[in-house]
This record gives C-alpha cells, structure tokens and sequence, in this order.
C-alpha cells in the first residue's frame, strides 16, 4: 500500500526526522517550562510538550509498522532488509528479522522508550509542575538521543547498495523460537530502565525528591524492568541452552555480562526503595543507584555495537558506537552530578549506622552491598582485557575464564540465599517465633545438607549451599502470613523462587558428561543411562536439510530416542541442535558434534540434574515482580 | 548455346559475388532474432549487459551489423574486442560476425548514470527485431515501457531476476524506450539537514520564550 505514496524508505526516514523534531521541542521547551516562573505560561506549554511526546510515541509506531512491513513485503531495497531476510524465510522469522540486525534492534528500543514514554506522560501527571517539566524535559532529551541515533547513524530505512532479488537471510542461529522473543523482552526492561534516570534526575532538579510520588513511579519502572530484563535474560539463557550447544544457559560472555549488570543494579534499587520504609536513609542510597542501570543498559549496546570485546552476541563494528560513547559520558556526569546533589535533596539527616545490630533494614543494606559488589566484579571482569590493555602491553588480549566467574558467583549466590533467610528471620515480632523458625530452618539447612552430601553424593560445597538454601527456603516460607499485603506475600514468593533458583544451579552444576566418538550401533555408559547409536537419519524440507544420529537412551525407568542433529539450509550455513529429554529432576542432553565418513559420529552427552526446577526458578523469578504492579493498581483503585 | 548458357551463369555467380565481396549487406537486411538485456543497478550506475543475436538469410559471405548505444552510455566493454569496435565520437559499435554463419551474436555492455533512483533510457536498431527479453534485477527496480510489457512466465523460471520485460516482432527503427525507477539511490541528507536546522530554530525559540516572560514578569513587577 505504501508504495502508492512513495517510496518506504523516504516515508520512514521523513517520519523518524519528526520524531527527531518533536523530541527536540519537547526537551528543550520542557526545560524552558522548568525555568520559567510564571505558571500559566509553563502550564500551556507543558500540554503542548505533552502533545508532542504523544504524537512521538505514535509516529514512532508508525515508524515500526512501515519497517516490519518492509520485511513482510521483501522490500530488499531497505538495506536493513536486504541483510537480514530472505523470500523463503518463513514468516514468524521475517518477523524476528527485523530486530536481528543493528538498525532494526535500535529501532525497537526506541519505540519501546518512545512508548512507553508516551504513556507515563500522557497518564501519569502530578500536581507538581516543576517536577512534571523537570521529567518531561529528562524523559524527552533520552528519546532525542534515541532519535538523534535513528537519524544520523544507524538507519533503520537506508536504502540497499544494491539492487537485489533476495536477501541475505537471517542467521541460523536465530532461527529459533526463543530468537523471537527474546529481543523484544530484552529491549522492554532496557526502556523501562531508562525511567528510574528519569525520576531521579528530575526529582533532584526540581527538588522535589522527599515527595512520595516520586518513589512511588521509581518502584513501578523498577518493578517493569527488572521483570522484562530477567524474562529478557532467562529466554536468551534458555536459547543457548538448547541451539548453541555447549551444554549450558550461560557462558559468561561479555554481551550476556553486561545485560546481566543492569539488572543486578535494578535489583539492588529496588531493594533499597524498599527500605525506605524501615530506614530514610535509604533515600539517598536510591537516588545513587537508580539511575545506574539505564547507564549500563548504553553500555551494553555499546559493548554489543562497538566490538570491543570478542562475543558471540556482537553485531561488529557499528557506525553507532561513537554516539553511543557520547551518551553514556553524558550520563556518567549527569549521574555524578545527581550523586553530588542527592544528599541534599533527600533531606534527610545522617545518623553512624550500627552495622552489627541485625534488623531488616541492615538486611536490606547487606544485599545492597553485594549486589552492587558483585556488579563491580562482573563488569570489571568483562572488560578486563580493554584494562589490560591500557596497563600493559596493547596486543594483550586477555579474557576471564568461566570457573572464575562460576566461582565468584557461587559464592555471591550463597551469600544472597543467606541474607535472605536471615532477613526473613529478622521480621519475627516474638522471640519465641523466632526461636522456634531458627530451630526449624536450621534443621532443613542440616537434613539438606546431610542428604545431598551422603545420598546424592554431591561435593561438600554444594552439598553447604544446598543446605544454605534450604535454611533460607524455611525462613521465607514460615514468615509468610495470611495478614499480609499482597506485596509483601509477593515479595516472599520472589524470594522463594530466588532460592530454588540459587539450589537448582548449584545442583545441576555437577553433572555427568561424556563426549565420545560412536560406531552404528555403539554404546557408551553416562551414569545409570545407556546410549546407544541406533541410526543416522535425515529429513529434508523446503528450506533445510536436517541430519543427525538416533541416539536410544535406556536405563531402569526410561526408554526414550533422541535425535541431535544440524540444521543445513539452503544457503550453506548450518547450525546444530541439542535434543533434551527434561525429567522431573534430570535433563538428558546430548550434541551431535560431527559425523566421518565412514559412519562414526561424535556426540557429547550430558545428564544434567534440577534443570527443570532451574527454569521453573527462573520464570517464577522474572514473572513475581510484575505482581508488584498489580498492588501498585490495587492501593491506587483502593485509594 | 548450352555454351552461352552457363557462360551467362558464371557471369552472374561473378558479378553477385564480387557485389557482395564490395558491398556488405545493409542492416535492413538483416534481422535481430533476439535481444537480451540485463540490467542490474548500485547506488552510482547501472549496467545494461547486452546479446544481439542476428540472423541473415544466407551465410558464406562477410557479415557486418552496427548497434547505436545512447549518447550518454559510458564504460563501454566488449566481449569479443578481436572483432568488433567502438567508436567513441558516434557511439556505435561495429561488429564483423562469422563470414560462415547465419546466426552469430555480439555481447557488450555499458553503463549509465543512476540520477536519483532513476533511468530513462532508450534502445532503437536499425533492424527487424524478432524478440527483446529486458531482465531487470532488483524486486523493487520498476521498468515502464510502451513497448516493453512483463512477462510472467520467464519471471518465474528465472532464480536470478525477479522483473522480466518482453516484445516480440518489432519493425525496423522501432524506438524501446526503458524508464526505470525504484533503484538503490544515496540516501538524501535533506533530513539530517532539516534536523538540525529544525533544532537550532527550536532552542532559538525556546530562549525567546523565556526572554518574553522574563520581561513581561519583569514588566508587571515595575508596574
């Protein structure tokens, strides 16, 4: 249809200019609107900022629609088409096309800001016009950045090189389901976790950050990101664990490393917003913290654009990279800034803490500390080669290794699961109650621990962390009561789920595996299941052709046949995947690693334990926080 | 008699041989049995690759055809120099073909200049043309053409071009006129270009806003 007006690429590169222009009102007359002191004057210019960010959020949909449509339509001359999809891509994949490219993934980020944007400015207006110019003007100068990148870098509606009767095609490797939804889930936390920047910037600068309201609106984008960025996390985990075939959800890659920054720091505002209640002096702790994960969100595309750091994940040089660098030192000194005036602005009155007296809000602080700790281990480990290389000699290329980090981690998880339970504990209004929930979750932590170690015959640290887990899991479970709120059961459950989550990774980290090479009808013995190389079978369709050995696994309660294969499609790239069969309480996994000529295959097998409680875990972990939503809407209705 | 007879004949044969060993044959009285074009754009030209394939009644005699290119035609390659020249100043090509055959070809091809995303282009011989096949690559590259329609069943037999023009028995100076829109074309500045502007106009205004109202308060206060 769109061709009966033009051309798509002039329609959308005219559209993202507006949006450009419309950004560009907004921010700077919503700054002059925060300058000015008469207030009729700012009040007629704050609606038409409001206008503006409105017709922003909807031209940006438009935008996206003439994109995706491009796709659908195989419009190759749209570069961004041209390299990412093809005419026998099917159509769902068409659909992941469009933001499996640089400019595509931009673009998607950005009309989920601009949205969303849309909707907190057109909703969520206060009384307080200052604060309401001071975040519209904030909100707005982030979609110009966004928008500046459309326009001047990295174009979604540039036109191809060349005239082409078909695309590239789109990556075998996101060629999958979880492919699908993973970017938009991911890009949704990133967006949402622009707006605690938001909040925090204009609460300083308007001064208003002793008001309710604007904690109120800091945990609702607090709650909506770390939701969407864990599911965001937990699919991409999900996706290597079954495409990329190395036998596990997550590599310490530095593009998974630096998605996993933000939302640790979330996390960890969250937390101390939540101690607000018990302590004011989580007020400045919040406003230090809350605009962090936004900051880190812009390094993590630059660090996925810029290829600084070697990944799987990074779409290679971009032209985007220079902005990008350009925004993040303009939001490292505006946080800075923001960090300087906080203590003033929270007005609150510094007393010495008393770190050993243990209480919920010491809790709440100690989970702060490691969560920020472990954030600086992590992101000082990703981008300890580009140190290195500044101290030492340039050509050293010197990246972490996976049991470093397993290391660190594990430890951190342990640490976390005990915080937990000991923050549960410390709700105990009676001594008795606590006595008596001490007593019971240190029984749980011992029978755990005694069981793991001498039945399942487990190392004695994983034996201990279960044990930990299962003392927090006690604690949290018997502090639940009926009288509580909604957020609070809530929360409990989170927990819960943060401590199966901590058990079934440090229990299905010892599994059994084996990579061997087997002849037709080869067998190899991995734990009390037997595998045994049945077949080489294929199977051919329009685009692909699949093959891979039939693998029969038997033991005393299983029979079953797996079938790992590669994926060869059309265009000679190929991909494998793993076939897993998910127990109760075991994943049998097994990769088919390549085939000789004379018929033997190579197979790594693998017999995983808890990893169906571990995704359980991680689904119950990132879906509980947006429950917390609700009981915002409850309180709201209610009041 | 008999001796006049074939005196008579060998006299002709001689005097037709020689006539056509002078003269080659004019190129009306040749014909174009097919035209192939193919054309394939980038964001600076586009390249007409071309295949006249021509057929003569008779054969065994030398055998030259000429092919006019547009004025504005440039980088102009041919496939087999050995026996055919370019001439710069006329544009046109001349071709010696095979003395032995009835039907030979002659390959070249040229470039014209991408304006905009736009060509407009047109091919006329100085012969009989039994067919013209225009492929055009590229599914968003347009032809138009009152000669030229689509043709959907080679378009569907053919994995490399998506856009297949034909015409079949055109006359001698039949003019093929090959517009073409949709190709690739550098992207415009004009929007960056209004970006900024439009920025620079916006802080602009802003700051006089606030001058406005800083003045009118100001204004208000001395009264």
């Amino acid at each position: 249809m769109i061709t009966l007006f033009g051309d798509v690429s002039y329609w959308g590169e005219g559209i993202l200019a507006a949006i450009f222009l419309l950004c560009s009102f907004a921010a700077v007359f919503g700054l002059a609107a925060l300058k000015l002191d008469a207030v009729s004057a700012s009040q007629k210019i704050l609606s038409c900022v409001r206008a503006a960010v409105s017709a922003v959020s909807i031209l940006s949909v438009i935008a996206f629609l003439l994109f995706i449509n491009a796709f659908v339509r195989d419009d190759f001359s749209i570069a961004a088409v041209a390299g990412y999809s093809s005419l026998e891509l099917p159509f769902f994949y068409k659909l992941s096309a469009v933001w499996a490219g640089p400019a595509g993934s931009l673009l998607l980020w950005s009309v989920c800001v601009f949205v969303m944007f849309g909707l907190w400015a057109a909703n969520s207006g206060t009384k307080d016009i200052r604060y309401d110019a001071a975040r519209l003007s904030a909100g707005a100068f982030i979609c110009l950045g966004f928008s500046a990148i459309l326009v001047f870098a990295e174009k979604p509606f540039a036109g191809s090189l060349v005239t082409l009767d078909n695309g590239s095609g789109l990556n075998p490797l996101l060629r999958n389901f979880w492919m699908i939804i993973h970017p938009p889930l991911l890009f949704l936390g990133y967006s949402a976790l622009s707006f605690p920047f938001v909040i925090i910037i204009a609460g300083i600068f308007a001064g208003k950050m002793a008001e309710a309201y604007v904690y109120k609106q800091l945990r609702f984008w607090l709650l909506l990101g770390i939701c969407f960025l864990g599911l965001g996390i937990a699919t991409g985990a999900r996706w290597s664990y079954i495409v990329l075939g190395w036998g596990g959800y997550w590599a310490w890659d530095p593009v998974e490393n630096v998605s996993l920054l933000p939302w640790l720091i979330a996390v960890a505002s969250l937390h101390s917003l939540v101690g607000i209640n018990a302590d004011e002096k989580f007020k400045l702790w919040t406003a230090v913290l809350a605009p962090v994960p936004f900051i880190l969100c812009l390094v993590a595309t630059f660090v996925t654009r810029s290829g600084i750091l070697q990944s799987v994940h990074s779409f290679g040089q971009s032209a985007v990279s220079g902005l990008l660098l350009t925004f993040i030192v303009c939001g490292v000194l505006l946080w800075l800034i923001c960090a300087v005036k906080a203590k003033k602005a929270v007005a609150v009155k510094w007393s010495s803490p008393s770190p050993f007296h243990l209480n919920r809000s010491e809790i709440l602080f100690w989970v702060n500390v490691v969560l920020v700790f472990t954030t600086i281990i992590i992101g000082v480990a990703t981008f300890w080669p580009i140190i290195l290389q500044f101290v030492t000699t340039p050509d050293l290329n010197f990246m972490l290794t996976r049991t470093f980090y397993d290391k660190v981690i594990s430890a951190v998880g342990v640490l976390l699961a005990f915080l937990l339970g000991l923050g549960a504990l410390a709700d105990s209004q009676k001594r008795i109650s606590l006595l008596l929930r001490v007593l019971s979750c240190l029984a749980a932590g011992v029978i755990c621990f005694g069981f793991i170690l001498n039945h399942e015959g487990k190392s004695l640290l994983i034996s201990l962390a279960c044990g930990i887990c299962a003392f927090s899991f006690v604690a949290v479970l018997t502090g639940v009561r009926l009288t509580d709120t909604i957020s609070r059961t809530n929360s409990a459950m989170v927990h819960l789920g943060v401590l199966l989550l901590v058990f079934a990774a440090g229990y299905s980290s010892a599994e059994q595996s084996i990579q061997t090479v087997l002849t037709k009808g080869g067998r190899i013995l991995l734990g009390k299941y037997e595998l045994v190389y049945d077949s080489f079978e294929h199977k051919t369709f329009n685009e692909m052709t699949q093959m891979g050995p039939r693998i029969a696994v038997t033991s005393k309660n299983i029979s079953l046949s797996l079938w790992p294969h590669s994926n060869l499609y059309a265009d000679d790239q190929s991909i494998s995947e793993v076939a897993v069969y998910t127990g109760l309480f075991k994943d049998i996994y097994v990769a088919f690693d390549g085939a000789a000529k004379d018929g033997r295959v190579v197979i790594t097998a693998k017999v995983k334990p808890m990893m169906l409680w571990f995704w359980i875990a991680i689904l119950w972990v990132g879906i509980g926080p947006v429950l917390g939503l609700f009981e915002d809407k409850r309180i709201e209705d209610a009041s | 008699m008999r001796v006049k007879l074939i005196m008579l004949f060998c006299g002709v044969f001689l005097l037709s041989s020689t006539a056509a060993a002078v003269e080659p044959n004019t190129p009306a009285q040749d014909t174009v049995k097919m035209l192939h074009l193919f054309i394939q754009a980038d964001v600076n030209e586009i390249r007409f690759e071309n295949i006249w394939v021509f057929e003569r009644q008779s054969a065994k005699r030398p055998w030259q055809v000429s092919i006019n290119l547009p004025d504005v035609a440039e980088n102009i390659i041919l496939d087999e120099p050995n026996r055919a020249t370019f001439t710069e100043d006329t544009k046109i090509i001349r071709a010696n073909l095979a003395a032995d055959l009835a039907v030979d070809s002659v390959g070249f091809s040229y470039t014209l200049a991408n304006r905009g995303g736009e060509c407009r282009t047109f091919i006329k011989p100085d012969y009989k043309v039994n067919s013209v096949i225009v492929s055009a690559a590229g599914r968003a590259t347009g032809l138009a053409s009152e000669i030229l329609k689509p043709n959907k069943f080679l378009a569907s037999h053919s994995n490399a071009f998506s856009r297949i023009y034909s015409a079949y028995d055109l006359a001698v100076g039949t003019k093929i006129e090959i517009n073409l829109t949709g190709l690739p074309c550098r992207s415009s500045q004009v929007f960056e270009i209004v970006c900024i502007l439009g920025l620079e106009a916006i802080i602009i205004a802003a700051l006089l806003t606030l001058l406005y109202y800083n003045l009118k308060g100001k204004r208000r206060l001395s009264r």
